[in-house]
């Protein structure tokens, strides 16, 4: 007799849910993404200023906010296309981290934003509304890290030997 | 190169033109730019080589926040700038932000845009706090020497809004999103920090000629 096969947890989440799971998260970055690198970058200056962290001087202020929205493009069209998934479903978890952490300190700090910024001039969510965001958003990253590339995914196309094509060994 | 790899770079390259397509589809390929305004609310020299434009909200603190600094600025850098003050009354989170552009058009037709802005600027709490702002807006226009009467009937003519909504539509266009805006030459600075801390080195840097 066969002794039992104890699943691992990737096995145990069905592919569907992390494949919802990555295409959900994708299309919240890249609608982020979107917004703020289509807007003028000073817009998206302004609303980083608004959050007073101490590390960052004014200086270099706007060179974040030129350069974070395409990080955010570029990683939620990875995560919506399945391209190097669990790379980009871990940059997704670091960024809805480090976004987790700045509206935290706001939140700590007693900084009154009227909204996160999170969506450019798009949508205007609470800070509040923006934890809850971020924290569901980060789990779903990493369950997109755990299964997010096994179906429908470009990362599949890539592996896949072409038709007439011999798989080796 | 084998087929895996060659497949991964193709599907790079089509998700980033995809990516790159839709940012500048949402951008546009860029509004009005000309930095025109009535003359009543244009200072300084035409020929001035820094040109200042600014689109300001008279009810809006930030912009209320902003205006020692620009006063520093024009009193610093002198006949070197031109600056001109732009409409963008924030309607829904300023009630009474239109009117005081409309009571200003006005005001400017009749030769006073400059110390009504400077009052509405200094006094701003009052007005907005007052129980009828709309008669105190009409108060600091008896005070600039103007008949309150005559700014009234003007301001409810098509003429001062088709003025304040052309500013709007070319912030709008310009993808102005908060106020105070700032654009030196232009080059855009959002907010009294940035003006400062940005804007200010920037104009030296024009003066110098680096730009």
């Amino acid at each position: 007799m066969t002794p039992p096969v104890r699943k691992k947890l990737p096995d145990a989440v069905p592919s569907w849910m992390g494949l919802l799971s990555r295409l959900a998260v994708g299309a919240v970055l890249i609608t982020a993404g979107t917004m703020k690198a289509a807007a003028p970058a000073a817009e998206f200056a302004l609303v980083i200023q608004y959050y007073r962290l101490p590390f960052l001087s004014l200086s270099a202020i706007p060179g974040l906010a030129a350069f974070l929205p395409w990080v955010e493009l570029a990683v939620g069209w990875c995560l919506a296309a399945g391209y190097f998934t669990r790379q980009a479903a871990l940059a997704s978890g670091l960024l809805f981290l480090t976004f987790l952490c700045a509206l935290a300190s706001v939140k700590l700090r007693g900084i009154p934003l009227p909204s996160c910024g999170c969506f450019g001039g798009a949508f205007h969510p609470t800070i509040t509304e923006g934890l809850v965001l971020d924290s569901f958003l980060f789990g779903l990253s990493l369950l997109a890290y755990r299964v997010g590339g096994l179906s429908f995914s470009l990362d599949n196309w890539c592996a896949r030997p072409s038709s007439g094509t011999q798989p080796r060994g | 190169m084998p087929q895996g790899v060659r497949r991964r770079v193709i599907s790079g390259a089509v998700l980033a033109a995809v990516a790159a397509v839709v940012v500048y589809g949402v951008r546009g390929f860029g509004g009005q730019t000309s930095e025109k305004a009535p003359a009543f609310r244009e200072k300084g020299p035409v020929n001035a080589p820094v040109v200042i434009a600014e689109f300001s909200d008279f009810e809006c603190p930030a912009c209320r926040a902003a205006e020692p600094t620009v006063r520093q600025i024009l009193a610093l850098y002198g006949s070197r700038v031109r600056f001109i003050f732009k409409q963008f009354p924030l309607e829904k989170i300023h009630p009474w932000a239109l009117q005081a552009a409309l009571d200003a058009e006005c005001v400017g037709r009749a030769g006073k845009f400059w110390p009504y802005h400077d009052l509405l600027y200094d006094h701003q709490s009052d007005w907005v706090e007052a129980q009828s702002p709309a008669e105190e807006l009409l108060n600091y226009a008896r005070r600039v020497g103007l008949d309150p009467a005559k700014i009234k009937d003007c301001a409810a003519e098509p003429g001062a809004l088709a003025s304040v909504n052309a500013d709007i539509a070319e912030g709008n266009s310009r993808w102005v999103g908060a106020t105070p805006t700032f654009f030196i030459n232009g080059k855009r600075f959002v907010g009294v920090e940035q003006l400062a801390g940005l804007g200010v080195p920037w104009i030296d840097q024009i003066l110098k000629g680096k730009k």
